[in-house]
């Protein structure tokens, strides 16, 4: 299943951002191909990471939802654990299920400038 | 996992030298690789800055002109019915742009037995080929 929501100015159909902070989590493996992206004037917050992520796992099926259960609780826990500073581009990371093979995962990806700032 | 397996660097998150020898491993390994291929394009190493020694990535390695990536998850030793070496493709970057990265993803824990199997598909990966063996192919959503 493929899906993608953007946060930010432009719409999926629109070309490249040239926002400095840029990046996305998405939900992929197994037929899933699901992500929600940023391009932002600044670094998005923890807060403003976590909500993408809640966004991905609210559009993940139930089946989808049950192969990334420790996918989604370990890059819940890693955003907020991120340094005050946040992280710096570039910068990929992926949760994977590891019972199953084929990439079944969730990734956090940091494109451009920062994530994960402390909340103010 | 297979039980048997002879583990490289399993202690490498609990120990700093381990994780250094974990870490020149990786670039051994690719160093190895890269110059057993012919390439008329450039590959650099360390293109992504992991903040903390997790392991995720430990090793990543770039071509800009072929706009191709590699990155290597090191994980620690799982329950034996875990997958070890999953591998997957990937874009980097937002796909509509000049600075998408396609990239050759490789998730395990290292060991004497894999090894062999990490060469290959690295090879296959500079060298433009097919890649075997079981994984996946994602493209951006």
């Amino acid at each position: 299943m493929k899906g993608h929501q953007r946060m930010g100015k432009k719409s999926a159909k629109q070309p490249a951002s040239n926002a400095p902070h840029r990046g996305r989590v998405q939900a992929q493996g197994s037929g899933t191909e699901k992500s929600v992206s940023w391009d932002l004037a600044t670094p998005p917050t923890k807060s403003e990471v976590l909500g993408p992520l809640d966004q991905l796992w609210a559009a993940l099926t139930r089946t989808e939802q049950d192969e990334r259960k420790d996918c989604y609780a370990s890059a819940k826990s890693y955003i907020r654990q991120a340094p005050q500073v946040g992280i710096a581009a570039q910068f990929a990371i992926s949760f994977r299920n590891r019972k199953q093979r084929g990439g079944i995962r969730i990734d956090l990806e940091i494109w451009a400038g920062e994530a994960c700032i402390d909340n103010p | 996992m297979t039980s048997m397996a002879h583990l490289l660097f399993p202690d490498f998150l609990k120990d700093h030298g381990s994780y250094t020898s974990a870490q020149r491993y990786w670039e051994t390994l690719w160093t190895e690789v890269l110059a057993s291929i012919p390439v008329e394009q450039s590959w650099s190493v360390h293109w992504m800055h992991n903040p903390s020694q997790t392991g995720n990535p430990i090793f990543t390695a770039i071509c800009r002109a072929l706009r191709k990536g590699v990155r290597i998850i090191q994980e620690e030793p799982g329950d034996a019915d875990d997958v070890d070496l999953d591998w997957w493709l990937d874009d980097f970057g937002d796909p509509k742009g000049p600075d998408a990265i396609r990239e050759l993803v490789i998730a395990c824990c290292p060991s004497v037995e894999n090894s062999s199997q990490v060469r290959q598909l690295l090879g296959q990966w500079i060298r433009g080929a097919e890649l075997t063996g079981a994984g996946t192919e994602s493209h951006s959503a």
